[in-house]
C-alpha cells in the first residue's frame, strides 16, 4: 500500500511539474492572448516580447484575436484552421486564436462570458441568437465598417435586412456566411433500383410509404421526426398540406387552427400509427433521423442542406440527392425560411477594427465560399456564385429552382420570446401524444394556435 | 426428471440465465463502443450491422489524437484529475481524522454543513466561481479546475474518511505515541495503512468525478490548449453531424485510465465501500 501511495504521489508530482513546465513553454501564445479582450486578468505589457515575431507584416502592431465558433466539430475545426491560416497570411499582423464550442451549449458559454466580461473578440452565431445577444448589449455595431467593405454589394440584401430586423434596433451586428436551406433528401440509388422518382407531394409520400414499408425487414420509405426538433418538419408538412403559407395573419391570429391543418396532422400521424415509419420515429431527433436515412432503413428524409456531410459519408456522394420539399394538393410546398449563420464581434473587444476585418473575411467570397462548400451551406455572398465548386455543385442547382417550383418560404416565429422553448416542450410533447393516440389532432392544433396567437399579439402590441 | 435435475434447471432459469442476460445488457454498450471505434467512419451506418469490425482500423484513434487535439485534452485531464485527487485525498484524510478524533463545539454543525454543501447543483456555483477565479487571474487555466474539483469533492471524501478513522481504535495510535511516534507519525504509520480501503474509495470517487466533469470545465476554459477530455468528446457531435467513430474512439480513450485504475484498486474498493457503509 505504501508503495502504491508513494507511486501515486510521485506520479502526481511529475505530472504536476510537467504541467507547470508545459505551461511555461506555452508562454508565447498565452501572452499573445493578453491583447484580446478575454484576458483581463493578465498584465498588458507581457505581450510585447512574444508578439514581436508577428510584426513582420508591416507597420501595424501585432494583434491577437480570440475567436469562438458556435459549432466546433470534426468538420468545422479543420475548416477554420484553413480559413484562419489564409486570413493570417492576408493580414500578417493579426493572429487568430480559435476555440470550437459544443453546438448544444455554446449560448451558455456566450452568456457566461457576457455576464463576467470575458467575451472573445469574434464569434459565430445563428440568426436565432442575434436578438438575445443584442438585448444584452454585447455585440459591436458593424454598420460603419460594413459600409466601407469592398464586398458589401455582393451580400444578399434579404440576409442583411433580416439581420437588421432580428437585432431589434435595426443595426447590423452580424454578417452572414451561409444559409441552411430546408429540403428533402432521398436515396438516389434506391429510387433508381425501384424505378421511381422521389416523392414531391404529400400524396406521393403517403403512397410510397404504404407501398414500400416492410416492418418485418425494418425498411421504410420515410423517416419521421417525432422527437427533438420535430416542430419544424411538422409545421412544414402541415402548412404544405393545408396550403397555408404563413403561420400568422396580420392581426396576430395563428393559422394553425385551420381545420385543414388538423387534417394534415392526422395524415402525418397516421404514417406512424399505421406502422409506415419506424417504431422509433416517435423519439427521432436529428441524429436518429439521419441514422435511419444513412443506414438505408429509410429512403426519404425531410432535413436541411447542412446534413450533406453526414449523408454523403453514410451513403456515398453518388447515392444521395436533394429534391424540393413536399407539396400539398394545390402544389404549394411550404418550407421554413432559411436560417443563416454568421460572424459577429463582441463590443468588449479591444481591437474593433481587426475584429471587423475578421468578421468581413469570414463573410467574404473566399472565406465564406470555403465554409459553405465544407459545411453544405447555401452562400449568401453573391461572389461565391462565380466560384467553380458552386457552379458544379448539384445540390445548389436544385435549391436555385425551389422558388420557380412553387416553394413558399415561411418565417417560423423565432422573434417571439419563449417560442424556442414552446416548440421544444409543448409542441413536441403534444405531437408525440397525437402519435400515441392520446390526443386528438384538432385539439392540439387549436391549443398551439391559441398559445402562439397570444404570443404574436403580445409581440405586435409592443 | 430427478430432483437434482429439477433443482439444477430451476437454478439455471432463475439465476444463471438472468445473470447472463444482465451481463450482456451491461457489457454490450461497452462492446459496441469498442467495435464502433474500430470501424471506418463510412461503415458504421451500413446495414446489415457488423458485430465485428472488418477491416479493423485505428484511424479514428489516430484522427482524434492527431487532428482533434485529444493528445492535449488527455494530458490536461490526467494532470487536473491526478492533482485534484491527490490533494483532495490528503486534505480529506486530515480533515476526516480531525472530525473523527477531536471533540469540539459545533461538530454536528460542521458535519451538517459538509453534507449540505453536497446538495447544491454544481451549476449554481458557476458564475460566482467564475468571478472569483477571474479576480484571482486563473480563469482559462487548469488551476481553476484543480481548485474547483478539489474543494467540491473534499466534503464528501472527508465525511467518508472520518467514518473509517472512527473505526480504528485510538488505543493503536496511543500505543504508537508511547513508543515515540508523533501525531503525524501515528496517522501515517498506523491510521493510513488501517484505513487504506477507505482512502482508496475516497480517492476513486474524487478521481472519477473529476475525470468525467464537464460543466465547470466548459465554463472556465476558453482555449483549446487547456480543454479536458469531456469537452473534447462533446466536439464529436456537431449541430448537424455526429462523428460516431471518433466519438467512440474518444470514449474508449477516456475509459482506459478509469478501467486501469479500477482494475488495480478493485480489492481495496470493495472492502472500502462495505466497511465505510457500516461505520460512522
Amino acid at each position: 500500500m505504501r508503495k502504491a501511495v508513494a507511486a501515486i504521489l510521485a506520479l502526481s508530482m511529475i505530472v504536476g511539474l510537467t504541467g507547470c513546465a508545459g505551461k511555461k513553454e506555452e508562454t508565447a501564445p498565452a501572452k499573445e492572448q493578453t491583447e484580446s479582450s478575454g484576458e483581463a486578468g493578465k498584465k498588458e505589457g507581457e505581450s510585447t516580447a512574444a508578439e514581436t515575431t508577428k510584426s513582420a507584416g508591416g507597420d501595424q502592431a501585432p494583434v491577437t484575436l480570440t475567436f469562438w465558433h458556435r459549432d466546433g466539430n470534426t468538420t468545422s475545426n479543420p475548416m477554420f484552421d484553413v480559413i484562419i491560416k489564409d486570413f493570417e497570411e492576408k493580414y500578417p499582423w493579426i493572429t487568430v486564436e480559435y476555440t470550437g464550442l459544443a453546438a448544444d451549449s455554446y449560448m451558455t458559454k456566450y452568456n457566461t462570458a457576457i455576464v463576467t466580461g470575458e467575451t472573445p473578440d469574434v464569434c459565430t452565431i445563428s440568426n436565432k441568437d442575434l436578438n438575445t445577444l443584442v438585448a444584452q448589449d454585447a455585440l459591436l455595431d458593424l454598420e460603419d465598417s460594413f459600409n466601407q467593405w469592398e464586398e458589401k454589394d455582393q451580400m444578399l440584401p434579404e440576409i442583411l435586412d433580416s439581420a437588421r430586423f432580428l437585432s431589434g434596433d435595426g443595426k447590423l451586428y452580424m454578417l452572414g456566411y451561409g444559409m441552411t436551406q430546408e429540403t428533402s433528401w432521398y436515396n438516389k440509388k434506391w429510387h433508381e433500383e425501384h424505378g421511381i422518382e422521389p416523392a414531391q407531394t404529400i400524396d406521393q409520400l403517403v403512397e410510397y410509404s404504404k407501398k414500400y414499408a416492410d416492418k418485418s425487414k425494418g425498411e421504410y420509405y420515410f423517416t419521421l421526426r417525432g422527437g427533438a426538433g420535430s416542430a419544424e418538419n411538422l409545421f412544414m408538412f402541415l402548412m404544405s398540406y393545408a396550403g397555408v403559407t404563413s403561420l400568422f395573419q396580420e392581426d396576430g391570429t395563428c393559422n394553425l387552427s385551420n381545420p385543414k391543418i388538423a387534417e394534415g396532422l392526422d395524415v402525418y400521424a397516421n404514417l406512424y400509427k399505421e406502422g409506415l415509419v419506424s417504431v422509433d420515429a416517435i423519439s427521432n431527433g436529428f441524429k436518429e433521423m439521419v441514422a435511419e436515412f444513412g443506414s438505408g432503413t429509410a429512403q426519404y428524409m425531410m432535413h436541411n442542406s447542412s446534413s450533406v456531410a453526414e449523408n454523403e459519408k453514410n451513403l456515398g456522394a453518388e447515392n444521395v440527392m436533394v429534391v424540393k420539399p413536399l407539396a400539398g394538393k394545390d402544389g404549394i410546398a411550404v418550407c421554413k425560411a432559411p436560417s443563416f449563420m454568421g460572424a459577429a464581434a463582441f463590443k468588449a473587444t479591444k481591437h474593433p477594427e481587426e475584429a471587423a476585418l475578421f468578421v468581413e473575411y469570414l463573410a467574404s467570397a473566399v472565406g465564406a465560399g470555403y465554409a459553405d462548400v465544407t459545411e453544405g451551406r447555401v452562400p449568401v455572398n453573391k461572389g461565391i456564385y462565380e466560384q467553380d465548386w458552386y457552379k458544379e455543385n448539384p445540390y445548389y442547382q436544385v435549391y436555385a429552382t425551389f422558388a420557380e417550383q412553387g416553394v413558399k418560404f415561411a418565417e417560423f416565429p423565432f422573434w417571439l420570446d419563449g417560442y424556442n422553448e414552446y416548440a421544444k416542450t409543448n409542441i413536441t410533447a403534444d405531437f408525440q401524444a397525437v402519435l400515441h393516440g392520446e390526443k386528438q389532432a384538432a385539439d392540439v392544433c387549436n391549443a398551439w394556435a391559441n398559445d402562439l396567437g397570444k404570443m404574436q399579439k403580445e409581440y405586435l402590441s409592443k | 426428471m430427478s430432483n437434482k435435475t429439477k433443482k439444477r434447471l430451476i437454478r439455471i432459469l432463475t439465476v444463471n440465465i438472468p445473470l447472463v442476460v444482465l451481463f450482456i445488457v451491461t457489457i454490450f454498450p461497452l462492446y459496441w463502443t469498442i467495435v464502433t471505434s474500430l470501424k471506418p467512419e463510412n461503415q458504421i451506418m451500413k446495414l446489415p450491422l457488423k458485430y465485428w469490425p472488418s477491416p479493423i482500423t485505428f484511424d479514428n484513434y489516430k484522427y482524434i489524437w492527431n487532428n482533434m487535439g485529444f493528445d492535449v485534452y488527455f494530458f490536461n485531464s490526467v494532470m487536473v484529475t491526478v492533482i485534484s485527487t491527490v490533494v483532495c485525498t490528503v486534505v480529506s484524510l486530515f480533515g476526516g481524522y480531525a472530525i473523527a478524533r477531536y471533540p469540539y463545539k459545533g461538530k454536528k454543525l460542521t458535519y451538517l454543513i459538509l453534507l449540505v454543501s453536497q446538495m447544491f447543483p454544481g451549476v449554481v456555483l458557476m458564475i460566482p466561481l467564475f468571478e472569483i477565479f477571474k479576480n484571482m487571474g486563473i480563469v482559462n487555466s487548469p488551476y481553476s479546475l484543480i481548485l474547483t474539483y478539489t474543494t467540491v469533492r473534499i466534503p464528501f471524501c472527508m465525511i467518508m474518511i472520518s467514518g473509517f478513522v472512527a473505526g480504528v481504535s485510538p488505543a493503536l495510535e496511543e500505543a504508537a505515541q508511547i513508543d515515540g511516534c508523533s501525531v503525524l507519525g501515528a496517522i501515517t504509520k498506523i491510521v493510513v495503512p488501517t484505513i487504506a480501503p477507505g482512502l482508496v474509495a475516497a480517492g476513486a470517487f474524487a478521481f472519477v468525478s473529476s475525470w468525467n466533469e464537464y460543466v465547470y470545465a466548459f465554463c472556465f476554459l476558453s482555449s483549446e490548449r487547456y480543454f479536458t477530455l469531456p469537452i473534447g468528446l462533446k466536439l464529436m457531435k456537431g449541430e448537424f453531424s455526429v462523428a460516431y467513430g471518433s466519438l467512440a474512439a474518444g470514449c474508449v480513450m477516456a475509459l482506459i485510465p478509469v478501467i486501469l485504475l479500477f482494475a488495480y484498486i478493485q480489492k481495496y474498493l470493495v472492502s472500502g465501500l462495505s466497511a465505510g457503509a457500516v461505520k460512522g
